[in-house]
C-alpha cells in the first residue's frame, strides 16, 4: 500500500508539469479546430483584458456596473455620468452570478462604490459559468480568484485555460497582446461599442427558463454581500428580445424582485426590434443612446 | 453519481481511505463499509429506490434459504417459482408495465376501441435490470446446487448492492463474487495498479470516444431525413463505437474501481468488433449478460427441447435472443433486434453435424485471412444497431430507408466534420492499442514489467493528455443506464 | 459401474475429435469445442448411449465430468 501511494503520488507530481506544458505547446502550435478543450485565443475577447487592466489601476469609483455582455455593451459611462461621477463597467462575456460574486467580493473593498448596478441576464443563470471563468483566466484576472472559481466549478476547459495561462504568464512570461477587433471598439471604463448594425434575428424560440441552482445561490450571495457591506444596488434588466421569449418570465422576474431593488420598466415598447438592436439580445449604439437616457436619472444623481 | 464526475472521485477517495485504513481489520468491517457506501452511492441517484433494492435483497436472501432447506423436490421447485415470480414481478412492473398497457391499447385501437389512458407514470429505478438478474442467478444457482446458501446477510447484501456494478453491471455470479467477500481483502500492489489502469482506459473510451460521437449520432438518428445515405451509414458506424466506448468504458471503470478494493469482477468485453462470426460476437460483447442468459435461459430451454434436434436448439436460441432484446428495453424495436440476432444463428446451428464450437477457436491474434470474416460480422452487427439505437420501430425503418433509398451516391455531408474526423482518428488509436494489447484484458497493461516503468508512465500521460484535450463535457450519462 | 472412459466415444463423436482425453475433474473449459451448443448434443448422446433421462436440474448441477459419471451411476442403480 505504501508503495502504491508513493508511486501514485510520484506519478501525479511528474504528470502535472508534463500536462501543463503539453497543453501549452499544443495550444500554441495546433489550430483551434483541433484542440476543443484548449480555448487559447478562441474564447478571448480583447475587451475583457482591456477592462481588467483598467480595473487593476482603479482606486475609488462611484458607480460600478456588473453583468454579462448586455452589461458592458449597454451602459456607456460617458452617457451616464455627467454629475462628475466615476463610473466603471466591469461586465464580462457570459458573466454568471458565480463570476459576478467573485468580482464584487474581490473589488468592493478597494473600489468602495456608492452604487452597484447589476445588469441581470436570465440566460446566464442557465449556464454553468465555464465560458466566463475561461474568459477571466485567459485575460489575466487574479490567479488566486480564478483558482477558487475553478474549484467551485471544476471543468476541463477552465482547468486547461488555467494551466495554459500559468505557463504563459509565469514561465514564458509572454506579454498579452491587446486584441483589436474590426467590429467593436473598447471605449474605456469597461464599455465596448459595437459598430452600428441592425438586428436580423427576428425568430423567437419560446423556451422555459431553467436556472442552475448554483447560480441562484450565488445571486442570493451577491445580494447578501452588498447588503452586508451597506452598498446601495440596483438590479436592472436592459431591453432584450430573447428575455421576452421565455415562457415563464415571471419566474426570473420574481427572483430579481425578491432582492428588493429591482427596477422594472415597461420600456421595451420604446425600442425598435430591428433598428435599436444588433442581435436579439443586445442593443446597438442607437439603442444604447436611448437606453442610457432613460436609465440615467435612476442611476446617476440618485444617491 | 455518475462515474465521470468530481463527486464520484471524491467519494471514491473517501471510501478507499476508510476501507483500507479504518475498516480493514476484518472482512465484515470491509463488507460493512462497502455496503454503507453502496447505499449512499445509490441514494445520490434516488433514495426512494434504496427501499426497493433492499426488498430485492430480502426476497432473494430468504428465497435462497427456503429453496435449500426445502424438504423435497416439489417444495424446492415451488420455493424457486415463487421467488422468481416475485423478482420478475418487480422488474416487470417497473420496466414493462407501460409497454404492455401501451401495446394492448394499440391492439385494441385496431378494433376501433379507444379506452382511457391506463399508462402509469412509473419511474424506472436505476439498475433494476442488473440487480434483479444478480438475485435471480443466486437463487437459481442454489436450486441447481452450484452453491450453498449464504448465511451471512451482510455478504449477500453486498453481493447485490456493490456500488461499482450496481447501475450497469457487469452481471456478477454468486459463484464468482460471493467467495471473494468471505475473505478479508489484503491490498495488492499489482491489483491496485491494474485498477487505476482500467479506470484510466475506461474514462478514455467513455469521455473521448463515446461522448464526442454521441451528439453526431443523436443528430443523425433524430433527423435521418436531413442526411444522405453515406452520412447515415457513417452514423451507424459512429454509434457502434459510441456504444462500445460507453459501455465497455463503464465496465472498465467498474472493474478498475473494484480492483482498488481487492475485488475482481467479471470481464464484460473482449474486443467484440474483432469477432469473426455473430456467435463469437456474443461471446465477446456484454459477456456477463450473454453467459447469464446462456446458463439460465438458453440451457433450460434447449434441454427441454433436446428431443427436437437442431430445431430445438434454434427455438432455444431464438427465444433467448427475444428475451435479451426485451431485457434491453420495453419496446418492439429491441425485441426485433433480438430476433434479428437469433435468426443470424441459423447457419451456425444447421451446418454440418455437431462440428466445431460456435464461438470460434481461441483467437491467437488478428489474422489477415480473418479480415473478411471480421468485416462481414461487423456489418451484420451494424445493421442490427439501427434497430437498437432508434427510439421506435418506425424511426428505425425511416433510418433504413434513408440509407437504402438514396440513389444520389454523395459523400457524407454534415456539420462538424473536423470534430468527427478527429474522433475517428482517436477511434483508430484505440483500435491500434487494442490490437497490440489483444491478449491482455486492458491495452494499457501491456507494459507491466518493472523495467518499462517510464514507458508505462508515458502511456498513462499520453492517454490523460488525450482525455484533457478531447473529452466532451456536454454529454454525461451512460447509455446502459436506461436498462 | 460406468467409468470415464465410457464417455469418451460420445465426446469424440459430438466434438468430431478422436483424441479426447477425459478425467473426473475435466470441465468444459478444458475441452476444445465443448460449448453450450455441443453440451446439448453431448447430453443427448449420453442419454442415448446409457438409456437414461436426466432432469434439467441434474444437468445444470454438473460441474465436471465426475459429476456426470456419478449422476449416471446413480441413475443406472450402480451406486
Amino acid at each position: 500500500m505504501k508503495r502504491f501511494l508513493r508511486d501514485t503520488s510520484i506519478f501525479i507530481l511528474f504528470f502535472i508539469p508534463f500536462y501543463s506544458i503539453s497543453i501549452y505547446l499544443f495550444g500554441r502550435l495546433v489550430p483551434s479546430d483541433f484542440r476543443p478543450n484548449i480555448l487559447y485565443n478562441t474564447k478571448m475577447y480583447g475587451t475583457t483584458s482591456n477592462m481588467l487592466k483598467e480595473l487593476r489601476s482603479k482606486e475609488r469609483i462611484d458607480i460600478l456596473i456588473v453583468g454579462a455582455s448586455d452589461a458592458y455593451r449597454s451602459y456607456d459611462p460617458r452617457l451616464l455620468g455627467g454629475n462628475g461621477e466615476i463610473i466603471f463597467n466591469a461586465g464580462t462575456s457570459s458573466q454568471t452570478p458565480l463570476q459576478t460574486y467573485t468580482l464584487l467580493n474581490d473589488n468592493l473593498d478597494k473600489l468602495k462604490p456608492k452604487l452597484v448596478v447589476y445588469e441581470v441576464s436570465p440566460v446566464c443563470f442557465e449556464l454553468d459559468g465555464v465560458e466566463s471563468t475561461v474568459d477571466l483566466i485567459l485575460n489575466g484576472y487574479s490567479r488566486s480568484s480564478t483558482l477558487k472559481l475553478l474549484f467551485k466549478n471544476p471543468e476541463i476547459q477552465a482547468l486547461n485555460s488555467f494551466l495554459f495561462d500559468y505557463v504563459d504568464a509565469v514561465l514564458v512570461k509572454r506579454h498579452i497582446d491587446t486584441f483589436y477587433s474590426v467590429k467593436e471598439k473598447y471605449m474605456g471604463n469597461g464599455y465596448v461599442e459595437m459598430n452600428l448594425s441592425f438586428n436580423k434575428d427576428t425568430t423567437s424560440v419560446v423556451k422555459n427558463w431553467n436556472p442552475k441552482p448554483k447560480q441562484l445561490t450565488y445571486f442570493k450571495k451577491i445580494i447578501d454581500l452588498l447588503k452586508e457591506k451597506n452598498i446601495e444596488f440596483k438590479i436592472i434588466n436592459a431591453p432584450s428580445l430573447t428575455d421576452r421569449s421565455y415562457k415563464n418570465s415571471t419566474d426570473f422576474e420574481f427572483v430579481f424582485s425578491e432582492s428588493g431593488q429591482y427596477l422594472v420598466y415597461p420600456y421595451l415598447k420604446k425600442f425598435d426590434p430591428v433598428y435599436d438592436f444588433f442581435d436579439a439580445s443586445h442593443l446597438n449604439s442607437n439603442g444604447v443612446l436611448k437606453w442610457n437616457r432613460i436609465i440615467k436619472d435612476r442611476i446617476s444623481g440618485n444617491k | 453519481m455518475l462515474f465521470n464526475s468530481v463527486e464520484f472521485l471524491v467519494f471514491l477517495g473517501f471510501v478507499f481511505g476508510f476501507y483500507w485504513f479504518l475498516f480493514s481489520k476484518s472482512k465484515d468491517l470491509q463488507n460493512g463499509i462497502l455496503v454503507l457506501s453502496s447505499f449512499i452511492f445509490y441514494s445520490f441517484w434516488d433514495w426512494r429506490f434504496s427501499a426497493l433494492l433492499l426488498l430485492s435483497v430480502f426476497i432473494n436472501y430468504f428465497g435462497g434459504l427456503f429453496i435449500e432447506e426445502a424438504g423435497d423436490q416439489k417444495k424446492k421447485y415451488w420455493a424457486l417459482l415463487i421467488t422468481v415470480i416475485l423478482n420478475l414481478g418487480i422488474l416487470i412492473y417497473f420496466k414493462y408495465f407501460n409497454f404492455f398497457i401501451d401495446s394492448f391499447a394499440t391492439l385494441l385501437s385496431y378494433f376501433g376501441y379507444h379506452g382511457e389512458n391506463w399508462v402509469l407514470s412509473i419511474v424506472l429505478p436505476i439498475g433494476i435490470s442488473f440487480y434483479t438478474f444478480h438475485g435471480l442467478s443466486y437463487i437459481l444457482d442454489i436450486y441447481y446446487s452450484r452453491i450453498r446458501t449464504n448465511r451471512n446477510i451482510l455478504e449477500y447484501t453486498l453481493f447485490v448492492s456493490y456500488f461499482p456494478l450496481l447501475v450497469a453491471g457487469p452481471i456478477e455470479r454468486a459463484t464468482h463474487l460471493l467467495p471473494q467477500l468471505k475473505n478479508k481483502r489484503i491490498f495488492n500492489y499489482q491489483q491496485g495498479i491494474q485498477g487505476l489502469e482500467l479506470i484510466l482506459w475506461g474514462f478514455f473510451k467513455k469521455l473521448v470516444i463515446a461522448d464526442t460521437l454521441a451528439p453526431f449520432v443523436a443528430e443523425f438518428f433524430n433527423n435521418p431525413g436531413n442526411y444522405n445515405s453515406a452520412t447515415l451509414i457513417l452514423g451507424v458506424i459512429a454509434f457502434a463505437f459510441q456504444v462500445y466506448g460507453d459501455f465497455s468504458g463503464y465496465t472498465d471503470i467498474a472493474r478498475g474501481v473494484s480492483k482498488l478494493f481487492g475485488i475482481e469482477l467479471l470481464v464484460n468485453f473482449r474486443y467484440p468488433y474483432f469477432s469473426r462470426s455473430i456467435p463469437e460476437f456474443w461471446s465477446r460483447w456484454h459477456m456477463s449478460l450473454s453467459s447469464w442468459l446462456n446458463d439460465y435461459v438458453f440451457m433450460p430451454i434447449a434441454l427441454r427441447f433436446r428431443g427436437f434436434g437442431r430445431h430445438g436448439i434454434f427455438i432455444a436460441v431464438f427465444l433467448t435472443f427475444l428475451i435479451s432484446g426485451f431485457w434491453h428495453g420495453a419496446a418492439w424495436h429491441f425485441v426485433i433486434w433480438g430476433a434479428y440476432h437469433g435468426i443470424l444463428y441459423i447457419p451456425f446451428i444447421y451446418r454440418g453435424k455437431g462440428l466445431k464450437s460456435m464461438f470460434g477457436a481461441k483467437q491467437k491474434g488478428i489474422d489477415f485471412k480473418d479480415y473478411s470474416a471480421i468485416t462481414v460480422t461487423f456489418i451484420f452487427v451494424l445493421i442490427g444497431y439501427v434497430l437498437f439505437r432508434a427510439d421506435s420501430l418506425r424511426s428505425a425503418l425511416n433510418y433504413y430507408s434513408g440509407i437504402i433509398l438514396d440513389f444520389s451516391f454523395q459523400l457524407p455531408s454534415f456539420e462538424g466534420k473536423i470534430r468527427f474526423l478527429i474522433t475517428m482518428v482517436l477511434v483508430l488509436i484505440m483500435l491500434i492499442l487494442e490490437v497490440i494489447g489483444f491478449h491482455h484484458t486492458n491495452p494499457i497493461s501491456i507494459f507491466s514489467s518493472p523495467k518499462l516503468r517510464l514507458v508505462r508512465w508515458a502511456l498513462y500521460a499520453f492517454i490523460l493528455f488525450l482525455i484533457g484535450v478531447f473529452m466532451n463535457t456536454n454529454v454525461s450519462s451512460f447509455i446502459y443506464f436506461q436498462f | 459401474m460406468i467409468e470415464v472412459k465410457d464417455l469418451i466415444p460420445v465426446f469424440a463423436d459430438v466434438l468430431e475429435n478422436e483424441n479426447i482425453i477425459l478425467e473426473l475433474s475435466t470441465t468444459a473449459d478444458h475441452v476444445e469445442g465443448w460449448d453450450s451448443l455441443n453440451h446439448i448434443y453431448l447430453v443427448v448422446g449420453i442419454e442415448k448411449k446409457f438409456k437414461v433421462k436426466f432432469t434439467t436440474q441434474e444437468i445444470q448441477s454438473w460441474k465436471n465430468v465426475g459429476d456426470i459419471i456419478n449422476n449416471l451411476n446413480r441413475k443406472t442403480g450402480a451406486l
